[in-house]
């Protein structure tokens, strides 16, 4: 009995030990996916512009009373300032400034800034424009407000990340020099960097947020519901009048309630997806409705900013590419018929595959790809060859949602033709039922391709861990085996289709071969 | 990913070895540099969070445990200008602060105003001078000399923004109206709204 119990306890000793490591382990991926992936600069880059006009604009704003505020006799007197700083730890370089040195520094202050909004120098303007920010809130700091802080908070989150990448007078002229000496222009590099500025930016504000929520449930106005109309009948912060408020008590209720209630609420709705957007529209909503109606407009759109970091990379991609398309259809005048137009290309293709599929030969792939399919290039396009129609069901609503072009081919043969017919970007390839020496032959053929050949990836098992395996001597070609998820399949795809041989943070194991 | 070929001569599979040794070397010393790497931007991360959660937890009335909190991250915070409450509004949006002046000149005659004034433009830099009044009320926990000296540094500022001898500050807090008294006809500016506070009088010779 005694053995059979200590068995027992072992065992559970064992499963609880296992089940800790489990859930750490699980915690740990969380914790890496979430801030280590990798990510599109282009948010960034465009929050940069946004903080840049907006830092501009608040250091320019300075200059109409330069003096009487960073003056060493100004309302901040120096001395006055530095026995009210001195227990804390802050600095400013505006300290060290000698009074007739006031202007020339401010003037090559607002350059830096300048420089920052159109993206030059931004490796290192983007670490000085903190460090300026930072210098000027804290020589000022008796008529600094919220948006000193949030000015402060976007400049150093995007310091982190690469906010220059993109729409930027550094990528312009690097692309003007790359064309100069003739070389291809590169692909713009996603990085961790750029995921993690992001990442800080969105957390910083749930935390902003909460405890602008929490520290309201304090006050008794906020409970009554009458907190709105304190703020709105304040004659100093009023811009416009919202007396009318008075009239229409239960709007106050509401407004107050909702502002309590959101702001709590944010750091835990904003995370889903659906919800996303209402949450950050009501934010939008309510901060505009402060810069219209208490006159900080400032704050209302800096805040606004920062509701940026919330789009995901792919979703930027898609509004940008939306612009130049509605410039080119506005030109041509047919805005309308461009976008049905794409829409029936894809199914034009779509169908002429699966015709080519039932003929089996009967139709060529030459003339129905060459003469249905004139796509315009957005996205990846994808080939799926596999002998059954379930997984291409799955990767196709996957691609499809992440505006990639997937296509289907259950048969090798098929798939050949196609690869021939059309500038595919990779291929994935499931083992299934297919023949084992013709499987290989094709994986052959496709290796061996000349000119544009597409990246491959082989999905072998689907049991067991996760393992990729890279041909070094090309590494567009790879197999996976293990229990994959499609994001890891896609993202080892286009490492692949981008000729990286880099692991992925979602391979957890990675084995490199000599070919 | 497959075995060396047939066709591949014994030369081309040394140069492949030779390149996959020093290939693997190299990935060594950059793998334990990135380890490194990871593990320090890992621990900076977390202590990051724990500032910028800990400052406006530490906002009084604060817990102890996070008032000893911000003694381990509060220099962190304060360097990097992230020390904020975040209390924006709260506990209870109240009035304001309103600096009154009486500025008199050499010949006698005076000159009267007030900051904040709509007349401030842009609008961001009347918010400035009214954050320096709003000021006014954190002056008031701070140690006598030091809250004479700012109350010095307003008045010298006033002197020479209206080229005077001599200030007389009176501060002044506006009261918000309730909503029925809105209702029955008050206004916003009404007199009895307005409750000053004398500052002091000051001349060239106090500064």
């Amino acid at each position: 009995m005694g053995r059979f119990l200590g068995s027992l306890f072992s065992i559970l000793c064992a499963d609880l030990k296992q089940a800790a490591i489990n859930v750490f382990q699980l915690c740990w991926n969380g914790w890496n996916s979430f801030w280590f992936s990798e990510a599109d600069p282009t948010i960034n880059s465009i929050m940069r512009i946004f903080a840049g006009g907006m830092v501009l604009y608040t250091h320019l704003v300075w200059s109409i009373k330069l003096d009487a505020f960073f003056g060493p006799d100004g309302w901040q007197n120096v001395d006055v300032m530095k026995a009210f700083q001195a227990p804390e730890n802050v600095y400013s370089f505006w300290y060290f400034v000698p009074p007739e040195w006031l202007w020339p520094v401010h003037i090559v202050c607002l350059c830096l800034f300048a420089m920052y909004l159109i993206g030059a120098a931004t490796p290192v303007t983007k670490w000085l424009v903190y460090i300026l920010t930072v210098s000027y809130a804290h020589r000022a700091q008796m008529a600094n407000f919220g948006l000193d802080q949030m000015n402060a908070i976007l400049c150093f989150y995007l310091a982190i990340g690469p906010c220059g990448a993109r729409f930027s007078f550094d990528s312009w002229w690097k692309k003007r020099k790359l064309r100069q000496q003739g070389k291809a222009l590169p692909k713009l590099k996603k990085s961790v960097s750029a995921n993690l500025s992001m990442r800080l930016i969105q957390v910083h504000l749930c935390v902003i947020y909460i405890f602008a929520g929490i520290s309201k449930l304090q006050g008794e106005l906020w409970w009554n519901g009458f907190a709105v109309w304190n703020a709105a009948a304040n004659l100093e912060y009023q811009s416009n009048s919202l007396l009318w408020l008075a009239h229409v008590p239960w709007l106050c209720n509401v407004l107050t309630l909702t502002t309590i209630f959101w702001e709590i609420s944010f750091a835990g709705l904003v995370w889903n997806k659906r919800l996303r957007p209402i949450v950050l529209a009501i934010g939008a909503g309510m901060h505009i409705g402060i810069g219209a109606f208490l006159g900080m407009w400032t704050f209302g759109l800096v805040m606004t900013f920062m509701y940026l970091a919330f789009i995901p990379p792919d979703d930027a991609q898609k509004m940008l590419a939306f612009f130049p398309n509605l410039l080119r259809d506005a030109k041509q005048g047919k805005r309308t018929r461009t976008a049905i137009d794409s829409v029936k290309r894809v199914q034009h293709l779509e169908v002429a595959t699966d015709s080519v599929r039932s003929a089996e030969g009967d139709l060529s792939v030459d003339t129905v790809t060459r003469h249905t399919y004139q796509p315009s290039r957005r996205g990846k396009h994808i080939l799926v060859v596999s002998d059954s129609w379930k997984p291409y069901q799955l990767f196709h609503k996957y691609f499809h949602d992440r505006n990639h072009l997937c296509l289907p081919a259950t048969d090798l043969q098929t798939a050949g033709a196609l690869i021939r017919n059309h500038d595919f970007d990779g291929v994935i390839l499931l083992k299934g039922k297919f023949n084992a020496t013709d499987f290989q032959d094709f994986q052959e053929n496709l290796r061996s391709l000349n000119g544009h050949s597409p990246a491959s990836l082989v999905i072998e098992n689907v049991n067991g861990p996760l393992l990729k395996y890279v041909d070094t001597s090309n590494p567009k070609h790879c197999i996976l085996s293990g229990n994959a998820k499609l994001g890891d399949i896609r993202e080892i795809l286009f490492a692949a289709i981008d000729g990286e041989t880099a692991t992925t943070n979602s391979t957890r194991k990675t084995q490199v071969t000599q070919s | 990913m497959q075995e060396a070929g047939a066709g591949h001569s014994e030369e081309d599979i040394v140069e492949k070895v030779v390149a996959s040794a020093e290939y693997s070397g190299a990935k060594n010393s950059t793998s334990l540099t990135k380890k490194l790497g990871y593990v320090v931007l890992n621990a900076w991360l977390m202590f990051h969070l724990a500032a910028i959660f800990i400052s406006p937890l530490s906002v009084e009335p604060a817990a102890p445990i996070a008032q000893n909190a911000w003694r381990i991250t509060g220099p962190y915070a304060q360097i990097m200008y992230m020390n904020h409450g975040y209390h924006f509004f709260a506990p209870n949006p109240g009035g304001s602060m309103i600096l009154n002046y009486e500025v008199e000149h050499a010949d006698g005659t005076t000159t009267t105003g007030m900051y904040p004034h709509k007349g401030i433009y842009p609008r961001l830099l009347y918010h400035r001078h009214f954050m320096l009044t709003e000021y006014m009320n954190q002056i008031e926990r701070f140690p006598p000399e030091l809250k004479a000296s700012v109350y010095k540094a307003y008045a010298k500022q006033i002197c020479k923004e209206h080229a005077g001898e001599k200030v007389t500050l009176t501060k002044t807090y506006h009261d918000v109206p309730s909503m029925e008294r809105v209702l029955a006809g008050g206004t916003l500016d009404d007199p009895d709204l307005y409750f000053k506070e004398p500052v002091g009088t000051y001349t060239w010779a106090d500064f």
